[in-house]
C-alpha cells in the first residue's frame, strides 16, 4: 500500500464542558494513503462532518493526533505550519446554495484564498485557469453566485479549493444537494482532477451507492465510533458489522421487483453486549477493520469463512 | 383498468416573468387511477412540481393555465377563481407533503397543535376529547413513541426524519383521497429515506389513498411506485408501470436518466452524465425538447414534435425513435444490464 498522507490516531472530539459535555468521535483511528479516495459513510449526527472539520483545524482535538505528510496538525502549531496546511488541506462544501458569498463575484469568491499572495493580474490568470478546470467559462468570473444552477455553483467551489494547489481535499456531501443528472458530472470532475493532479479525497457522504462509485475504502461510522473499515469491494461483497448491514439494505436500488421484496434491515445497538466483553478495532482480514468484542470477532471470522 | 380519479387533459401553463413569457407545461395530458401510486420523475425545472401544484391552486400569481382541462371528481379545477373553491379541494381532497420538514411545519407551535388544527379543520363533528385523541393516534400511526408527550415538543425538538413524519401525520389527518409528496425524502439520510418511504407506503395501502411522488432520483421510486411518468421539459415524455419503466425504457431521456444513477456506475469508468442544459422555455421548443442534448436524435426530433407512441396499453413514450419508418437503435448497455435484471450493489 502507498505510504499515508494522513494519520488519524485515536482523535475524540468534545463539544461542550463537564455535564453537557458530548463526545462527537470517540477514539477513531484511520490513514489515508497519497492518491486515494476514502470514504466516510454515516448518517446525520454520526460525527463524520467532525472528523473533517477537526482535519481542517476548524475544531480541535480533545485526545488524540492527526499526522499531515508526517507532521503533526492539531492542537497548537507554529504559523508557517498553519498557513502550509490551509493551502494544503482544502474543502469542498456540501450546499452550494449557503456556502457561497452572495455578495462577493465568483472573482473574488475563487481567488479569496491567494488574495495577498499575488498581483491582480496574475491572480486574474490564476482564477481564469481554475474556473476552466472546472469547466466553467472565464467570463464567469465577473458574475454573482445567484445567476448559476446548483451544478455550477459546486463547480466554483471545487474551483476556489483548486486554486489553492492542494493535496488533500475534504469533499463533505459535495452531491446531495444535488440533482441526480447534474451528479454525474461533478463526481465525474472529481475523478478526472484525481487522475490530473494526484489529488487525495476524504469524501463524506450519507449515500454508500455514491460511494461504491468513487471510494477505493470506506469507513462505516456510527454515534462517533467507526464501525467496520475495508476496501470498497470487500465492505459491499461482505459486510460484517449489523449498522454496515443496515446502510446497505437502504440503498435504493432501479429495480421494482426486487425492491418490493427487499426487508428493510434496521440495526438495533441493543444486540451488542458490550458490558462485560468490550469491544475493540480489530483487523479480520488483510485491510478489513470491524468494531467488535470476543464473541463477535469470531462470529465474524466464521461468516467470512463460510463465504 | 378503473376509472381515474383525476384527469389532465392536453394542459399548457404558463408564466409570465418580466415580460417574457415561460411556457412551463407544454400540452401535458395525464390520467391518475383510484388507489395507484404514481411517480413523477424529473429533473429541476421539468415541470414536475408546477403539474402537481396546478391540482391544488398553489402556483405562483403570475402563472396562468393557458389551455386544457383537470378534472377531478366532475369538478373542472382549471375553472376555479375563488380560493374558497380551493379550500374544499386542499387538504381534504388533495394533501401535500413537502420537501424539507424544517421549513414546513411552524416553529412556534407544538406539534400536537399542528395536526389537532388540520383535524379540527376537516372533521367538525368530533368533540375537543375525540379530537385530541385522533391526533394521538395519527402521531402512533406515523411511528411516533410515546405520543403524549412528544405531541408537547415543538419542532426543533425532533430530528429531520421525526419532523417528515409530523408533515405526513398532518397530511393524512385531513383524510384525503390523494396524497401528493413531492420530494418527501431529498432532505434525508439514506436510511431514514428508506424508513420514510415504507411509512408513506404502508399509510396509503392502509387508507386507500393515491399517491403522487414527485422525485429527482428514479433510484428511489423502483420502491414504491406502481407507475413512472418521466417529464423533460414541461411534458411527460414516458409513461408506464415501473417494470416497463426500468425493465424495458423506451426514450432516450428515460435512459439517460437511469445511466446516470450511480447505483448503475462501474467503479473507475466514467459515470454517464447527461451533457448540455435544459431547453430554454421561454423560448418555442422546437421538434422533440430533448434532440440537442441526445445522441440518439433523428433528424425529424429537431423539426416536429413526436406524438406519443403505445408500446402496450399501460405504456407510452414520446420519441421518433418508436415510429415504424425510424432506424433501429439498442440501448446503452447500462440499460441492457438493467433489462437483464442484473443490478446488484455487491457485484
Amino acid at each position: 500500500m502507498a505510504e499515508p498522507l494522513l494519520q488519524v490516531k485515536h482523535l475524540s472530539v468534545v463539544f461542550g464542558k463537564r455535564k453537557s459535555a458530548f463526545k462527537a468521535v470517540n477514539d477513531v483511528s484511520f490513514d489515508v494513503c497519497r492518491g486515494e479516495t476514502f470514504g466516510l459513510v454515516g448518517e446525520s449526527g454520526s460525527g463524520k462532518t467532525t472528523i473533517g472539520r477537526a482535519i481542517i483545524r476548524v475544531v480541535p482535538a480533545q485526545q488524540g493526533e492527526i499526522i499531515f505528510d508526517g507532521q503533526r496538525i492539531d492542537g497548537r502549531i507554529s504559523k508557517e505550519l498553519d498557513r502550509q496546511v490551509t493551502s494544503r488541506i482544502q474543502m469542498i462544501f456540501q450546499d452550494p446554495m449557503a456556502s457561497l458569498n452572495e455578495r462577493a463575484k465568483v472573482d473574488y469568491i475563487v481567488s479569496e484564498g491567494i488574495y495577498r499572495k499575488y498581483p491582480k493580474a496574475q491572480r486574474e490568470k490564476l482564477v481564469e485557469k481554475a474556473l476552466n478546470d472546472v469547466g466553467l467559462l472565464p467570463e464567469f468570473a465577473s458574475r454573482f453566485p445567484h445567476e448559476f444552477s446548483g451544478g455550477q455553483r459546486q463547480r466554483i467551489g471545487i474551483a476556489r479549493a483548486l486554486i489553492m494547489q492542494p493535496d488533500f481535499i475534504v469533499a463533505d456531501e459535495p452531491i446531495s444537494a444535488l440533482d441526480v443528472s447534474i451528479r454525474a458530472q461533478v463526481l465525474n470532475l472529481l475523478s478526472d482532477l484525481q487522475k490530473a493532479r494526484g489529488l487525495t479525497y476524504l469524501f463524506i457522504s450519507h449515500d454508500l451507492s455514491v460511494m461504491r462509485f468513487i471510494c477505493d475504502r470506506i469507513a462505516v461510522i456510527h454515534k462517533g465510533v467507526i464501525v467496520e473499515l475495508a476496501d470498497t469491494e470487500k465492505l459491499f461483497k461482505h459486510p460484517l458489522h449489523p449498522y454496515t448491514r443496515a446502510l446497505l439494505s437502504a440503498v435504493p436500488l432501479p429495480d421494482p421487483i426486487s425492491e418490493r421484496e427487499k426487508v428493510l434491515t434496521v440495526y438495533d445497538p441493543s444486540v451488542h453486549r458490550y458490558e462485560t466483553d468490550l469491544p475493540r478495532w480489530t483487523e479480520l482480514e488483510p485491510g478489513h477493520f470491524v468494531h467488535a468484542n470476543a464473541a463477535e470477532e469470531a462470529e465474524y471470522r466464521k461468516l467470512l469463512e463460510d463465504e | 383498468m378503473e376509472e381515474p380519479i383525476l384527469t389532465v387533459r392536453n394542459l399548457n401553463l404558463k408564466f409570465s416573468l418580466r415580460g417574457q413569457t415561460l411556457h412551463a407545461l407544454r400540452d401535458v395530458s395525464l390520467d391518475v387511477y383510484k388507489g395507484e401510486s404514481l411517480a413523477i420523475v424529473g429533473e429541476s425545472g421539468s415541470g414536475k412540481s408546477v403539474l402537481t401544484k396546478c391540482f391544488m391552486g398553489l402556483n405562483d400569481q403570475n402563472g396562468f393555465i393557458e389551455s386544457g382541462s383537470i378534472r377531478y371528481k366532475g369538478e373542472e379545477l382549471t375553472q376555479f377563481r375563488k380560493e374558497s373553491d380551493w379550500l374544499r379541494i386542499r387538504g381534504r381532497e388533495i394533501a401535500m407533503v413537502m420537501q424539507d420538514p424544517m421549513t414546513s411545519l411552524n416553529p412556534l407551535r407544538t406539534v400536537g397543535a399542528q395536526i389537532l388544527e388540520a383535524i379540527e379543520l376537516h372533521q367538525k363533528d368530533l368533540t375537543p376529547a375525540q379530537a385530541h385523541r385522533a391526533m394521538l393516534d395519527m402521531l402512533s400511526a406515523v411511528g411516533i413513541a410515546d405520543p403524549e408527550k412528544r405531541s408537547r415538543q415543538y419542532p426543533h425538538e425532533f430530528s429531520g426524519g421525526m419532523r417528515q413524519r409530523v408533515v405526513i401525520a398532518i397530511a393524512i389527518a385531513c383524510r384525503p383521497n390523494i396524497l401528493i409528496c413531492d420530494e418527501p425524502t431529498t432532505a434525508l439520510d439514506v436510511t431514514i429515506q428508506a424508513q420514510i418511504l415504507a411509512l408513506i407506503k404502508q399509510l396509503v395501502k392502509e387508507r386507500g389513498i393515491t399517491a403522487i411522488y414527485i422525485t429527482h432520483d428514479l433510484g428511489v421510486v423502483a420502491n414504491v411506485s406502481t407507475r413512472i411518468a418521466v417529464m423533460y421539459g414541461g411534458d411527460i415524455v414516458e409513461i408506464g408501470t415501473s417494470e416497463e419503466i426500468f425493465y424495458d425504457p423506451r426514450h432516450p431521456y428515460t435512459w439517460a436518466l437511469l445511466s446516470s444513477l450511480p447505483q448503475l456506475g462501474v467503479k473507475g469508468e466514467k459515470l454517464y452524465s447527461i451533457q448540455g442544459t435544459q431547453p430554454n422555455l421561454f423560448a418555442k421548443v422546437q421538434g422533440d425538447a430533448f434532440a440537442p442534448r441526445n445522441p440518439y436524435a433523428l433528424e425529424i426530433d429537431f423539426v416536429k414534435r413526436p406524438p406519443m407512441f403505445e408500446i402496450s396499453p399501460t405504456h407510452s413514450a414520446r420519441t421518433w425513435l418508436l415510429d415504424p419508418r425510424s432506424p433501429k437503435m439498442e440501448p446503452p448497455q447500462i440499460i441492457q444490464k438493467l433489462m437483464r435484471r442484473e443490478v446488484s450493489l455487491r457485484g
